[in-house]
C-alpha cells in the first residue's frame, strides 16, 4: 500500500488539533514523539487505499531555531522524509500564515493551505479569494471548517496528489542578498535540501545549517561584503518575506464591510484584562476550582480507601505474611494514585484544556503576570504552580509551558513550597489535629515565607535570563469536547503509566522494609537532623519515609510515637515537624518526574538542595522562636 | 477606501494640514476645494475644529490658532511618514505602484527607500509611551536580536501597522493590531517605535 507522510503546521490556536480530529475521526491514536520535550502527535488514516500519517506540530509563527517549539518543527520539516505540508491558516490574519508557508516553500516542500475561520472572517467583513491565492502561489487553497467537516474531503483529495506537486513560487530578495545566496550556494555540499534554501537559512543565522558549509570563513567574508548595504541581513530577509506575505494576503483579501463598535469579545476583555477586576476574577475561578477539586479528591480518597480495606478483609488478608503485606501496600498505593489522578490530574487537565480552548487561559496568564512579574517569575508559571496544589508530579511536567529549560527548572524549584494535596493532608492531619488549626495556618504561612526567601536567594545565585514575554491573546471561542478530552488524556497518560506503578512499588517496598524492621537502621546516623530540628530521634522515620509515600507520614508518626502525640511533642515540635515535612521535593514520584524532565544530575541536586533548605529553614526558625 | 466614521476626522485633519501648508490662513472656499470632502462633512469639520480652538473664523476665512499650528505640524509630519511608508515600502494603499519592489528584485532605488524608512525611526517614540486606548502607527522595530525580530514580525506586529494599546501590565503592554491581541514585554515594546495618531 502507498504511504504518504503529511505535517500540519500553523500558529498557536489556528485549529490544527481540531483539523486533525476532523481528518482522522474520533479514533485518534496519539503518541508522544521521541526525544522532544514538546508535544507532537502522530496519527494515521487510510484514505482511498493510501496510508496517510499526519504529524501535528506545536504552534509557531515562523520556522527559526529560537524556541523549543520552533526547533522541533524545524527538525520534522527539514530533517525527516515528508511528502507534504498542510499550512493551517487563519482567514482573519492571512499574512501571518503565509509567512510560514513561504518559509516552507523555500525548502521545495509541497504544501496546501487549509483556510480555517472563514465564517469568522466573513462576519468581520473579510472575504478571501481562494482562486486568486491559488493562482498566485501555485498551490491548493481549501476553505475548511473542522466542526462541520466542510472541505475535509477536498483537503484529503488534494493530499493524494501532493507528492507530484512542484513548488513554483519563490521569494526573491534584492540583488545583494541574491548575490550572497548564490555565493554561498556554490560552496555548499550536496544534500537532499535545495541549496538556495540552505543559503537563506545560513544568512538568517540558523546555526543548524552551518554544517552544510565546507568552510565557515566564507560566511564571514560574504557577510562583510554585504555589511555596507545590509548591516542586518537576517532582518532584511524577514522583512522581505513578510512584505511578500502581506502583499499576497492583501491581493487575495477583500474587505466587504467594516464592523462598527465594540463586539462581545472586546467587552469580555475589558473585564478580564481589567487592572483590578481581571486578577480578582482569575483568583476567584482558581479558588473555586481548587475547592471543588480538593473536595472531590478527599471524597474519592476516603471512598477508595474504604473499598481497599473492605476488599482486603474480604480476601482475608491480615498483613502478617510477606505476600499479604506486598499486596495490601500496593493496593493502598493504587487507591492513593487513583484518588490523586482522577480529580487533580484528569479533572484539572480537562478544566485547563477547557480554559485554554476558550481563550480564557491566556488572559489568566496576563493577570498572573501582574502579580508574579514582581518576583521576576513569568506569568505562565502560574499553571504549574496552581497544579502543584493538587500533585507535584503533573505540576513538574506542566513546567513545559515555559519557554526555556532554565526557566522550567527555576519554576520547578518553587514546587518545593507549594503544598500538594498529600502535604496539605499532613499539615491538616498532623499539625492541625494535634496542635490546633492555628498552628497549621502558621505552617502554611511559613511555606510562603520560605518561598519568598528562596525567590530572593535564587535571584542572586541562579541567573534566569527571562525570555521576554510575547504572547498572543486568542479570541474567545466555543470549545470542542473531543479536543479537550484528547488533550486531557494526552497530558495525564504519564501519570497513569509512571506515577501509579511507582506509588504501588513504593508502598510495597515500604511494607517490606517495615516488616523486617529495617526502617530503624536509619535512625542512628540521621540523628544529626532530628537534633537540629529539636525532635525525638525516631521522628526521622516518618520524615524519611514520607519521601517514599507522603500519605504514610501521619500514620508512621503515630506508629513511632504512639497515638497520644500531643503529650509527647510540644506545640513547637509539632510545628517544626510540619514545616520540615512540607518543604522540599515531596516524594519519590516527584523525584522521578524531575529526572524525566531535567535529567538525573539536576534532579538530585534540586532534591538535595530543597530538602536541605527545608530542614535548615525549620531549624533556624526554631532557634529564632526560642530567642523570643 | 475611507470608512464612513473616519470621514469627518479625515476632513478635519486635511483642513488643518492644508492650512498649515498655506502658512496658516486661507479662505473657506479654497479650503473646501482642496480638501475634497462632501459639503456637510466639511462644514461639520470646520465647526468642530473651531470648537476645539484650533482655528479662528473671520470673514469667510480660516486661520490657525497657536494650538492649531502645533496640531497642523503634527498632522503634516504624520502625513509625510504615512505617505513615505506606504508609497515606498509596503504599498498597502498603492499596492500596484509598489508591487514591483517585491515581485521583482529590489532595485537600488528601493534599497534607498528602505534606508529612508529606517531613518524615520528617530521620529517615533517607544510604544510604551502610548496610553491605554491610544492609537499609533508603527514606524520602526529596532530590536537588536534578529531572531526575536523575526518572531515579532511573523506574529503580524509590523512596520506600517496601526496599533492600539488595550492595557498595561507591570512587565509590558497589551496591544491590538488588526483585531489580534498581544501581550508584549516592555523589553520588546521599548524597541517598537510609533507615531501617535490623533
Amino acid at each position: 500500500m502507498d504511504k504518504i507522510k503529511i505535517v500540519l503546521v500553523g500558529q498557536p490556536n489556528v485549529g490544527k488539533s481540531s483539523l486533525l480530529n476532523a481528518l482522522v475521526g474520533p479514533k485518534v491514536v496519539i503518541s508522544n514523539y521521541p526525544g522532544t520535550t514538546v508535544e507532537v502527535t502522530k496519527v494515521q488514516k487510510t484514505f482511498d487505499g493510501i496510508e496517510m500519517s499526519f504529524l501535528d506540530t506545536p504552534g509557531i509563527y515562523s520556522i527559526s531555531d529560537r524556541s523549543e517549539e520552533e526547533k522541533v518543527t524545524e527538525k520534522i520539516l527539514f530533517e525527516e522524509e515528508i511528502d507534504g505540508v498542510i499550512v493551517v491558516s487563519d482567514a482573519t490574519a492571512l499574512e501571518r500564515s503565509l509567512y510560514v508557508l513561504l518559509q516552507i516553500m523555500e525548502a521545495d516542500i509541497p504544501a496546501v493551505i487549509a483556510l480555517n475561520f472563514v465564517e469568522d472572517a466573513r462576519s468581520k467583513g473579510i472575504k478571501i479569494d481562494c482562486k486568486r491565492l491559488e493562482k498566485a502561489l501555485g498551490i491548493s487553497v481549501i476553505p475548511i471548517n473542522p466542526i462541520t467537516k466542510k472541505g475535509i474531503d477536498d483537503l484529503l483529495n488534494s493530499l493524494l496528489r501532493i507528492k507530484d506537486k512542484k513548488v513554483k513560487f519563490r521569494v526573491e530578495y534584492d540583488d545583494h542578498i541574491e548575490e550572497a545566496i548564490s555565493q554561498i550556494s556554490s560552496k555548499l555540499k550536496e544534500t537532499r535540501l535545495p541549496k538556495r534554501f540552505i543559503s537563506v537559512r545560513i544568512l538568517e543565522g540558523d546555526e543548524d545549517f552551518y554544517k552544510y558549509l565546507g568552510d565557515e570563513k566564507i560566511l564571514d567574508s560574504i557577510k562583510k561584503n554585504l555589511s555596507e548595504k545590509h548591516p542586518k541581513i537576517d532582518r532584511d530577509i524577514a522583512v522581505t518575506r513578510y512584505g511578500i506575505a502581506s502583499l499576497l494576503a492583501e491581493e487575495a483579501t477583500q474587505i466587504v464591510h467594516t464592523v462598527r463598535g465594540e463586539d462581545i469579545q472586546e467587552k469580555v476583555d475589558r473585564l478580564l484584562l481589567h487592572r483590578s477586576w481581571g486578577p480578582v476574577i482569575t483568583m476567584l475561578i482558581l479558588v473555586i476550582t481548587f475547592g471543588v477539586l480538593l473536595y472531590l479528591g478527599n471524597l474519592l480518597q476516603s471512598i477508595l480507601m474504604d473499598l481497599t480495606s473492605n476488599f482486603l478483609s474480604f480476601l482475608h488478608i491480615t498483613g502478617n505474611s510477606m505476600p499479604d503485606i506486598v499486596l495490601a501496600r500496593s493496593l493502598t498505593g493504587l487507591a492513593a494514585g487513583i484518588s490523586i489522578a482522577l480529580p487533580y490530574v484528569f479533572l484539572f487537565y480537562l478544566l485547563l484544556g477547557l480554559l485554554e480552548d476558550m481563550g480564557i487561559l491566556s488572559r489568566f496568564i496576563v493577570n498572573a503576570e501582574r502579580f508574579f512579574g514582581k518576583f521576576g517569575m513569568p506569568g505562565k508559571a502560574f499553571i504549574p504552580l496552581a497544579l502543584g496544589l493538587g500533585c507535584t508530579v503533573p505540576a513538574t511536567k506542566a513546567t513545559r509551558v515555559l519557554s526555556s529549560k532554565r526557566e522550567q527548572f527555576y519554576v520547578a524549584s518553587f514546587l518545593s513550597f507549594v503544598p500538594c494535596s498529600s502535604r496539605t493532608a499532613i499539615i491538616m492531619g498532623v499539625v492541625g489535629f494535634y496542635g490546633g488549626i492555628r498552628l497549621a495556618f502558621y505552617v502554611f504561612l511559613t511555606l510562603l515565607m520560605a518561598a519568598l526567601i528562596w525567590a530572593f536567594a535564587i535571584k542572586k545565585l541562579y541567573h534566569v535570563s527571562r525570555e521576554p514575554l510575547l504572547l498572543e491573546l486568542p479570541p474567545y471561542r466555543k470549545p470542542l469536547a473531543g479536543n479537550i478530552l484528547a488533550k486531557g488524556w494526552f497530558r495525564m497518560k504519564d501519570f497513569i503509566y509512571v506515577v501509579i506503578p511507582l506509588l504501588m512499588v513504593g508502598g510495597a517496598v515500604y511494607g517490606i522494609l517495615d516488616a523486617y524492621n529495617i526502617t530503624h537502621m536509619v535512625v542512628q546516623p540521621l540523628s544529626v537532623i532530628t537534633s537540629w530540628l529539636g525532635l525525638p530521634d525516631v521522628t526521622i522515620i516518618p520524615l524519611t519515609f514520607g519521601f517514599l509515600q507522603k500519605d504514610l507520614t501521619g500514620a508512621m508518626l503515630v506508629s513511632v510515637l504512639g497515638s497520644n502525640i500531643s503529650s509527647v511533642l510540644t506545640p513547637v515540635q509539632i510545628y517544626t515537624f510540619g514545616v520540615a515535612s512540607a518543604i522540599g521535593i515531596p516524594c519519590i514520584n516527584a523525584f522521578a518526574m524531575l529526572i524525566r524532565e531535567f535529567g538525573f544530575r539536576r534532579a538530585v541536586s534540586l532534591t538535595t538542595v530543597s530538602i536541605g533548605y527545608g530542614i535548615l529553614f525549620a531549624g533556624l526558625l526554631l532557634r529564632i522562636i526560642f530567642i523570643f | 477606501m475611507i470608512k464612513k466614521e473616519d470621514e469627518q476626522k479625515v476632513a478635519e485633519e486635511d483642513i488643518l494640514r492644508t492650512l498649515g501648508e498655506k502658512n496658516g490662513d486661507a479662505s473657506l472656499k479654497s479650503l473646501m476645494e482642496e480638501v475634497q470632502s462632501s459639503g456637510s462633512a466639511f462644514s461639520r469639520a470646520i465647526e468642530n475644529i473651531e470648537k476645539k480652538n484650533l482655528i479662528r473664523l473671520e470673514n469667510n476665512r480660516a486661520s490657525l490658532t497657536d494650538k492649531g499650528i502645533k496640531k497642523a505640524d503634527d498632522i503634516l509630519r504624520k502625513h509625510l511618514v504615512v505617505e513615505n511608508y506606504f508609497k515606498e515600502s509596503r504599498g498597502a494603499a498603492e499596492a500596484h505602484s509598489i508591487a514591483h519592489i517585491f515581485e521583482h528584485r529590489l532595485s537600488e532605488e528601493a534599497i534607498k527607500n528602505m534606508e529612508s524608512l529606517y531613518n524615520l525611526r528617530e521620529k517615533g517614540e517607544p510604544l510604551l509611551k502610548l496610553k491605554p486606548y491610544e492609537e499609533g502607527l508603527i514606524v520602526n522595530i529596532a530590536l537588536p536580536d534578529s531572531k526575536l525580530f523575526e518572531r515579532v514580525v511573523s506574529m503580524g506586529i509590523f512596520i506600517g501597522e496601526k496599533v492600539t494599546v488595550a492595557g498595561k501590565i507591570p512587565g509590558g503592554v497589551i496591544i491590538k493590531i488588526k483585531n489580534k491581541k498581544f501581550v508584549v514585554d516592555k523589553n520588546i515594546a521599548e524597541y517598537i517605535r510609533v507615531i501617535k495618531n490623533g
